[in-house]
């Protein structure tokens, strides 16, 4: 039932598909018939030259090569509709992943499930494509077209058309038998592929330690096993196909055999008329067998695709939002939060507060939870205690979108859009003027580089040609451009030099003096000793003070110096 | 050559007569049909006749769809068998010639290789085990059907189907000569699409926090809309070639069969059920070519496929079993006049040496990016240098880093940890190690009285890289398992960096207890920073 269930939901997404689906069927079934109706007319003509009757060659020739053309156009037709609803799909299944998956962000595309995200994107949203374009007219004309030849042959003979129809349905059914036990099988091999890809991401990942404990031959054995188990799977899988596909030519050959058998006494033209129809019919029954194990897969994916589109967003608008009116401080109170699956809290009880217009940081090792407090900040997720507080007003009594004006995010290792610099500096602000661009660029010094190549230079979304340096500037540029009240710098200014980083940090203090700056580092070293700071370890607050003073101290944070 | 050899290692992965067998069983196949074919159109000339069909008849026909039957029910399972097989195969070389090469072939190539190890492979194994028989049997079986079809029958018929047969490779390879091929422009098109797709996906972060989402996605869908009219407009005249290929079968094939059996039969040459046999085995000329249609992609996909992995293979190199003569361990680190540097990039350290001797603890001390971890991966083996000579324990580096690695206990900034309980990642390192030894371990690690306190022990599993760990208990982990190494020189490549500051106290009393009795080498960006050495090595440029 969940599979009639993923069928409505499929159909319910992509309505729009049904009509050139149609076409696809209609053309399919017309073409395949049309082949069906030159081997009849060829066995039909056949009897009359071998009963004396006189045949124009000619005007049989002009027939059947008109059949021949109709056919191919049909074939073509039938082609094309099939890739229309193969791009169509696509397009729409990605539309729909797209608009489903951005209220999930950034939840959604972190951590492991982010890992998956681009293999579902693709490869399932594939499969499903495959299904409807590939699969589902040939599985119409699978049935169709069998049922018209065999009622067409009912007019000529009613026994030797029950014959043909009983093999037929027979060899149709097959397929839909087993289908319960190749459902089974396809989740048992999906089972053992994901235990081999989980042994190889080991291997790969951990080769150093495999090499340097010299277990390279246990871990080709122990995959080697898994891989066995693989063969014994797909051996079995291959027998029951095996079966159901010599079956399927029994019962086709059995069928010209009884009709041949039953049909003796009948008149030679309905005799040939039989067989060519029993023949000719050989070839579009194929489409189920491929359709049983196409419509699997494609359940398969539908599934997994589903499991990201239906999933609800983990943060959402309040439902009587307030405006922020204060100052814009930054205040956790009691925050405690675990990442979904997660096997300890990565923030616990984090009590601390950020000055508005000051310049402070978070510091700690990787992994203490420094992160985690901008994405709590930037409502990426919502905390499971305690609260954190914008201007006084709790971050998810305010519109998602005036919070993110308010406060913009700069990451480590920053994403650019392909398209051009002007183009990726107005994200966030698309109305932008011309010269707010360029005094952003000149807070990050980069605009001598971009007056020289132009606000018009293409950037790929990998910056091939950006040094990361040059990339991490160019965020911070596109963060400024959109003018928010709340900075937030995760590690990212990390790849600057000494003294252009110095440079940065001026222009920017000066030229935004009311501007709050929460800078998230884990070079201690590298804070002035003015800065307010926040020592997170482990999740908790573990020291707080002016770097200066914390300097002298012994603790924590001197800690954190002598890693560097 | 060596690209040829490697092809031919992928090709050996294949279990021996596969390819042909699948062909031969196709080949059966054919001529059980096209004689059971034969023999339905002669039973029509019985029922003309009104003889009935004598049992001889009947018990023939049954017999080739039997044969016929077996034949398409082994070539399923054969398939199977063989792609599983071949997998398996492949999968063993790729993941050898990964460990061969080392972090050095792998570092920020992980993604790539897993899904070499999966897709490729799998795609690769389709494609040699599964396609290539069946394909090379349906290519030929035309022909096949017309001898028998000229020996059983009409020998005139099926001379001319089978110049006729010509006309198809001509006509299709006129029409391409005029019709650009699909290749190159429908992938590029079909590329571009898929590429701004997994962009914008990738950065969906981004988008969300510039409230940019819902713009990118209405360009997203602009763009993909604009691209797929651009594709169907180009496939509208690309895929004419299925209507040429269409009509050239059907024309050149079923056609001429009929026009030809019915001129031969007014002629008096061949009876009825001749003339119906000629028009029914023209099925069997035309029907591969289905099957040629659809199967298409999984030969280009495969193909592909193959060819990433002979270049893996290639880049992996031959394996050198040249092992050594047993070396006396003793002890001690002899590094003289080293220059090295990461492959393709300027040398990091020239003319290097040092000097450690048995029982020393030694501090290798250096700010980021001078070469530190460039000297541990040497010491470990995993990178030559490109002069010099590196003697570990007795042992020649660059002769024997096999035996090297397996002279030292290594702990890294993160190590990693395996999928699996606590007692599996223990034997990574000892796989004879008793409970009694996996817990004496554990206590040099201090790790024994938490291991004792979860609730399944030895068993407890870790999860992916250790994450039902807490990151101090991973390192002490890593510690307990590298002291399970019966190695005289330990190597602590900042151990401690990496980790809560909480969790630095446990770490360094367990490496303290490590390092008894051994040779230590520590790499920190400081000395003092991991346990107090006797003796600070200072690393510059």
């Amino acid at each position: 039932m969940i599979r009639l269930d993923h069928a409505r939901w499929l159909i319910g997404h992509t309505r729009q598909l049904l009509w050139p689906l149609g076409i696809a069927s209609i053309v399919g079934v017309l073409g395949k018939l049309t082949g069906v109706a030159m081997l009849v007319i060829g066995a039909l003509a056949i009897c009359r030259v071998a009963q004396g009757v006189v045949v124009s060659l000619p005007l049989l020739a002009a027939l059947l090569v008109g059949l021949g053309l109709i056919k191919a156009v049909l074939r073509y037709a039938e082609q094309y509709a099939g890739h229309y609803v193969a791009f169509t799909a696509l397009q729409r299944l990605r539309e729909l992943f797209f608009d489903s998956l951005l209220p999930q962000a950034p939840a959604a595309t972190q951590g492991r499930a982010g890992a998956d995200l681009s293999g579902r994107a693709t490869r399932d949203i594939d499969r499903i494509e495959v299904f409807f374009a590939h699969t589902l007219p040939p599985m119409v004309a699978a049935i169709v077209v069998p049922a018209v030849s065999v009622a067409w042959l009912a007019t000529v003979d009613a026994t030797l058309a029950v014959v043909v129809g009983v093999a037929t349905a027979v060899a149709l059914a097959l397929p839909l038998l087993a289908a319960q036990g190749s459902w089974a099988d396809a989740r048992g091999l999906a089972r053992g592929r994901g235990a081999i890809a989980s042994h190889l991401g080991d291997d790969i990942q951990g080769i150093r330690e495999v090499r340097a404990f010299g277990a390279e031959d246990r871990r080709l054995a122990s995959l080697a096993e898994l891989d066995d188990d693989l063969i014994d799977r797909r051996s079995a899988m291959g027998r029951g196909l095996g079966v159901r596909a010599a079956l399927t030519t029994l019962v086709r050959a059995a069928g010209i055999i009884a009709l041949l058998a039953i049909g003796q006494g009948a008149p030679a033209s309905s005799l040939a008329a039989g067989l060519a129809v029993a023949v000719a019919l050989w070839g579009p029954s194929r489409g189920l067998d491929d359709f049983v194990s196409g419509l699997d897969s494609a359940f398969a994916a539908t599934a997994r695709v589903r499991a990201i589109i239906d999933r609800a967003p983990v943060v959402t608008d309040p439902a009587q939002p307030v405006t922020t009116t204060g100052q814009p401080s930054v205040t956790f109170e009691g925050v405690t939060f675990t990442y979904p699956g997660g096997a300890r809290p990565a923030l616990s009880s984090v009590t601390t507060s950020f000055p508005a217009g000051r310049w402070s940081c978070v510091a700690g090792v990787s992994g203490s939870g420094k992160s985690t407090m901008a994405a709590l900040l930037m409502r990426g997720w919502d905390p499971e205690q305690g609260s954190v507080r914008l201007g006084g007003v709790p971050v998810d009594a305010l519109l998602l979108d005036e919070l993110r004006s308010t406060v913009a995010y700069v990451s480590q290792r920053p994403t650019m859009l392909s398209g051009d610099i002007g183009f990726n500096l107005r994200l966030a602000a698309p109305v932008a003027s011309e010269d707010e661009l360029w005094e952003a660029l000149r807070i990050v010094d980069l605009d001598g580089w971009v007056r020289e190549v132009g606000l018009g230079h293409p950037v790929a979304a990998r910056g091939v040609d950006v040094s990361g340096g040059q990339l991490q500037r160019l965020a911070l540029a596109r963060a400024l451009v959109a003018q928010p009240q709340v900075l937030v710098l995760d590690e990212a200014l990390s790849q600057l030099d000494p003294q252009t980083l110095d440079t940065v940090s001026q222009r920017l203090r000066a030229a935004r003096p009311g501007m709050t700056i929460i800078e998230i580092t884990h070079r201690a070293d590298l804070i002035a000793d003015d800065a307010h700071v926040c020592v997170i370890d482990a999740g908790e607050v573990v020291e707080e003070g002016t770097a200066g003073l914390l300097r002298t101290s012994d603790g924590p944070f001197v800690r954190l110096l002598a890693r560097l | 050559m060596g690209d040829a050899r490697r092809l031919q290692s992928i090709r050996s992965a294949v279990p021996q007569g596969t390819v042909p067998a699948l062909a031969c069983i196709a080949w059966l196949e054919a001529v059980a049909i096209a004689l059971l074919l034969i023999q339905a159109g002669w039973c029509v000339d019985a029922a003309v006749r009104g003889t009935g069909i004598d049992a001889g008849r009947l018990g023939l026909m049954a017999f080739t769809a039997l044969v016929a039957a077996s034949c398409s029910g082994v070539s399923e399972w054969l398939m199977q068998r063989a792609s599983a097989r071949t997998e398996k195969a492949l999968r063993q070389e790729m993941l050898a010639a990964s460990f061969r090469v080392g972090p050095r072939g792998t570092r920020g190539r992980e993604g790539r290789l897993l899904s070499l190890a999966t897709h490729a492979v799998e795609k690769t194994a389709q494609y040699r085990a599964g396609f290539i028989g069946p394909m090379l049997g349906a290519m030929t079986t035309p022909l096949l059907v017309l001898v028998v079809m000229g020996i059983a029958v009409d020998w005139v018929s099926a001379g001319w189907l089978a110049l006729l047969l010509v006309i198809v490779p001509l006509a299709v390879g006129g029409f391409r000569r005029l019709v650009k091929p699909i290749g190159a422009g429908y992938r590029e098109t079909q590329a571009r699409l898929t590429g701004a797709f997994l962009e914008a996906i990738q950065a969906l972060d981004t988008l969300a926090y510039a409230r940019a989402g819902e713009r990118a996605g209405e360009s997203l869908a602009r763009n993909g809309e604009e691209h797929r009219r651009s594709l169907m407009k180009m496939l509208a005249g690309n895929q004419l070639l299925i209507l040429v290929v269409d009509a050239a079968f059907s024309l050149s094939v079923v056609v001429a069969a009929i026009l030809l059996s019915v001129t031969r039969l007014r002629d008096g040459h061949i009876g009825l059920g001749d003339a119906l046999a000629i028009v029914l085995l023209s099925i069997l000329v035309t029907g591969p070519v289905d099957v040629i249609g659809s199967f298409f992609y999984i030969g280009i996909g495969g193909r592909a496929s193959q060819e990433q992995l002979r270049e893996h293979l290639a880049r992996a190199g031959q394996q050198h079993t040249a092992s050594s003569p047993a070396a006396r361990p003793d002890g001690a680190i002899v590094v003289t006049d080293v220059t090295i540097g990461w492959p393709g990039a300027a040398p990091v350290l020239t003319d290097f040496s040092m000097q450690v001797a048995a029982g020393e603890r030694v501090a290798l001390v250096g700010p980021s990016g001078v070469g530190k971890s460039t000297l541990s991966a040497m010491l470990q083996g995993e990178l030559a240098p490109s002069s010099g000579d590196v003697t570990v324990d007795g042992v020649d580096v660059a002769a024997d880093p096999e035996a090297v690695r397996s002279r030292l206990a290594v702990v890294e900034q993160r190590s990693y940890l395996f999928l699996g309980s606590i007692a599996e990642n223990l034997r990574v390192a000892d796989p004879a190690a008793g409970d009694a030894q996996l817990w004496q371990a554990l206590e040099l690690a201090g790790l024994a009285e938490e291991v004792a306190a979860m609730p399944d022990g030895l068993e407890q599993q870790v999860g992916e890289h250790g994450s039902l760990l807490s990151g101090g208990q991973a390192q002490r982990l890593a510690i307990a398992r590298a002291g399970l190494r019966d190695a005289d020189i330990l190597i602590l490549d900042e151990p401690t960096s990496q980790v809560d500051l909480r969790a630095e106290a446990g770490i360094l009393a367990a490496l303290d207890r490590l390092a008894a009795g051994r040779t230590v080498v520590m790499i920190a960006h400081r000395p003092g920073a991991v346990l107090a050495a006797d003796r600070v090595i200072e690393v510059a440029r």
